[in-house]
């Protein structure tokens, strides 16, 4: 029966003739064994030599100077561009950043996010790239004493490297003084065509982890920068249209809505950002507008004058006078030295900007305006005719914000040289990729001159 | 061993056994295009061994089986199917020996490539069931279980085939 079966299977194959068996299979075979090996060995060697070089170039926690040789915080007297190697906070935390900043030299194409930070005690400079594109000052705050960049939602420990939720619902509006206390707009609404609004602006207690105020603001647009944490963090004033609204966290309903116990007139002008409280919080700043005739940007005629009301009656402190910021974007107040002396960032405009009334909420300032070139930190004291610049931003960096603790106690530091922190994984993979190839080409002209030097008749 | 006692090995070899395993390796497959392209894949690999081998045909069939068994050899092998409502007709006797061949190879055909390496080895190359096993690298039980299914589904898919390969057993009324 089987025998039937065997036969069947020999007359199905033995038709078929003998596979074609190259002559050179043998010794082929064995060099195509040889070159596979060799490229497993080589691989191998490349993978052993990319961990390796991936562990000792990993980010590793920084080493803070000890307190002897440990250098001063303060503001550096010098900012650089950062290269696109530079770490970003998350690779390598800086520890207190002395500013925030941005702008076309920061940023790219391929980078439309990215912020630089430069640390407090050395010129150590780190890149953050939140989810989406924040100018610094505005829609991404540096706290006031450099520790946490709030941006996008997120609250960045520069001491860490580490981003958490900020807790807020919204968009960045300003920290306390204390740091403690955010104060925060709601996400607009949009009434076509061409109305924005904010719902409310909150107060959020981050210890507390909840809102401890909340403003409605009706059908007003507030925009970042408009609006100031009393010192003792328990006063909000939020410029709302042509007035600031005064609301304190002891009116707060019980849901933590209150209303405004008082509105102060702002006449056309301005609520001077995070710094706009007086450290005696009873006093607050508000800017003027006005034109100038002689101005350091003839086309950018706007100039801002800074006044200080009680804001028991808004009557204007008396005193001499501010001097008069010509030609300027925005002012930002950061804080005061003293009563008479305020440290602020005041917008450069560039001659494409434009000095545009304010007649529209989204077009007005102090959203940082387009055509602003540069940011400088100034001080603005009673009786000076002209702003005293302390810092000017180089040339491509057009937004900047600073902790406000060094800027209001005027700690500068000499520049050193800047640290860019360890190389990204883009970089030392690249530099792998070279290596490799360099390595092929190695092995290559090794075997051509191995081929070539032995005798003709030994050749395969 | 030197590397010309090696070749000459080999080339003898090959000589010897070329023709045995393309049959062996058209069996396991089906196709003698593929069966050649494993014969040629399998005696590269005897080449990279063969100062080392002691058996070299055993090592041989042993990697035409397991290269036959790899998925991505029987995927690239495996001609599309395309279904349709028809039954083919089958001849209700084998006339001659073209229609045996032919139902022989579609019932092949649809065994596992296990099951044909069984029924190969053992009615084939007539092996015995201990050679089977070590040459598949299994158990003996396992080479009997294998050639028990491989020839019921033989009997399922191509009654026909009866005379060839045996009715089915009977069960037995105690």
């Amino acid at each position: 029966m089987t025998s039937r079966l065997s036969e069947a299977l020999h007359g199905l194959a033995d038709g078929v003739p003998a596979a074609t068996v190259p002559e050179e299979l043998f010794d082929r075979a064995r060099a195509r064994h040889r070159h596979r090996r060799a490229a497993t060995a080589g691989a191998l060697a490349v993978l052993v030599l990319l961990l390796g070089a991936g562990y000792a170039l990993r980010p590793a926690p920084i080493r803070w100077p000890s307190a002897a040789g440990s250098t001063a915080p303060g503001l550096p007297t010098r900012l650089v561009d950062p290269p696109l190697r530079t770490a970003t906070v998350a690779q390598s935390a800086p520890g207190a950043a002395a500013m925030l900043f941005g702008g076309p030299a920061v940023r790219d194409n391929w980078n439309e996010t990215r912020m630089g930070v430069v640390a407090a005690d050395v010129d150590r400079y780190r890149v953050l790239t939140p989810s989406e594109s924040q100018t610094a000052g505005f829609g991404a705050l540096l706290s006031p004493n450099g520790r946490y960049v709030w941006a996008g939602g997120l609250l960045y420990d520069l001491t860490s490297g580490r981003s958490a939720p900020a807790g807020t619902d919204g968009y960045p509006l300003a920290f306390a003084p204390n740091g403690k206390r955010l104060a925060y707009a709601d996400h607009d609404t949009f009434t076509s065509p061409n109305t924005y609004a904010t719902p409310y602006v909150g107060l959020y207690d981050r210890d507390r982890r909840a809102d401890v105020l909340r403003v409605r603001v009706g059908t007003a647009w507030v925009p970042p920068g408009q609006a100031a944490v009393s010192p003792d963090g328990t006063e909000l004033a939020v410029q709302v249209r042509d007035e600031v609204w005064l609301t304190r966290v002891a009116d707060a309903d019980p849901d933590g809505t209150a209303t405004p116990y008082r509105k102060l007139p702002l006449n056309g002008g301005r609520l001077p950002g995070a710094g706009s409280w007086l450290p005696d919080g009873r006093t607050m700043a508000t800017l003027t507008r006005s034109t100038c005739t002689d101005c350091p940007v003839p086309s950018y005629p706007r100039t801002w004058r800074l006044e200080t009301r009680d804001v028991a009656n808004a009557a204007v402190v008396p005193g001499p006078a501010f001097p008069d910021v010509r030609s300027a974007t925005y002012v930002h107040l950061v804080g005061w030295r003293s009563a008479d002396e305020a440290v602020a960032l005041i917008g450069v405009p560039g001659p494409t900007a434009v000095d545009r009334p304010d007649t529209h909420d989204i077009a007005t300032s102090p959203y940082q305006e387009h055509g602003t070139t540069a940011v400088q930190l100034v001080l603005l004291r009673r009786g000076a005719t002209s702003p005293e610049v302390l810092l000017r931003t180089p040339a491509g960096i057009t937004e900047m914000t600073v902790a406000a603790d060094l800027a209001i106690h005027g700690t500068i530091r000499e520049s050193g040289r800047p640290d860019f922190g360890p190389p990204p994984m883009w970089l030392i993979a690249a530099g792998a990729i070279l290596t490799a190839i360099a390595g092929a080409a190695l092995h290559s002209l090794l075997q051509y001159l191995r081929r070539n030097r032995r005798p003709r008749s030994q050749r395969p | 061993m030197s590397g010309d006692a090696a070749r000459a090995g080999f080339v003898e070899f090959v000589r010897a056994e070329s023709a045995g395993l393309t049959r062996f390796a058209y069996l396991l497959t089906g196709d003698r295009h593929h069966a050649e392209d494993l014969v040629q894949v399998a005696l590269a690999r005897v080449a990279v061994r063969w100062e080392r081998l002691d058996e070299p045909g055993a090592y041989v069939r042993r990697v035409l089986y397991t290269q036959a068994a790899s998925w991505w050899r029987w995927r690239r092998a495996r001609p599309p199917e395309q279904l349709d409502g028809f039954v083919p007709d089958r001849p209700a006797g084998l006339g001659d020996d073209a229609d045996l061949r032919v139902v022989l190879q579609a019932a092949l055909a649809r065994l596992t490539v296990r099951q044909r390496a069984v029924l190969v080895l053992r009615y084939y190359e007539d092996r015995t069931e201990t050679e089977t096993a070590d040459l598949l690298g299994c158990r003996v039980g396992t080479v009997k279980s294998q050639t028990r299914h491989a020839l019921g589904r033989l009997r399922t898919l191509a009654p026909e085939l009866a005379e060839l390969i045996g009715r089915a057993p009977q069960e037995v009324t105690r």
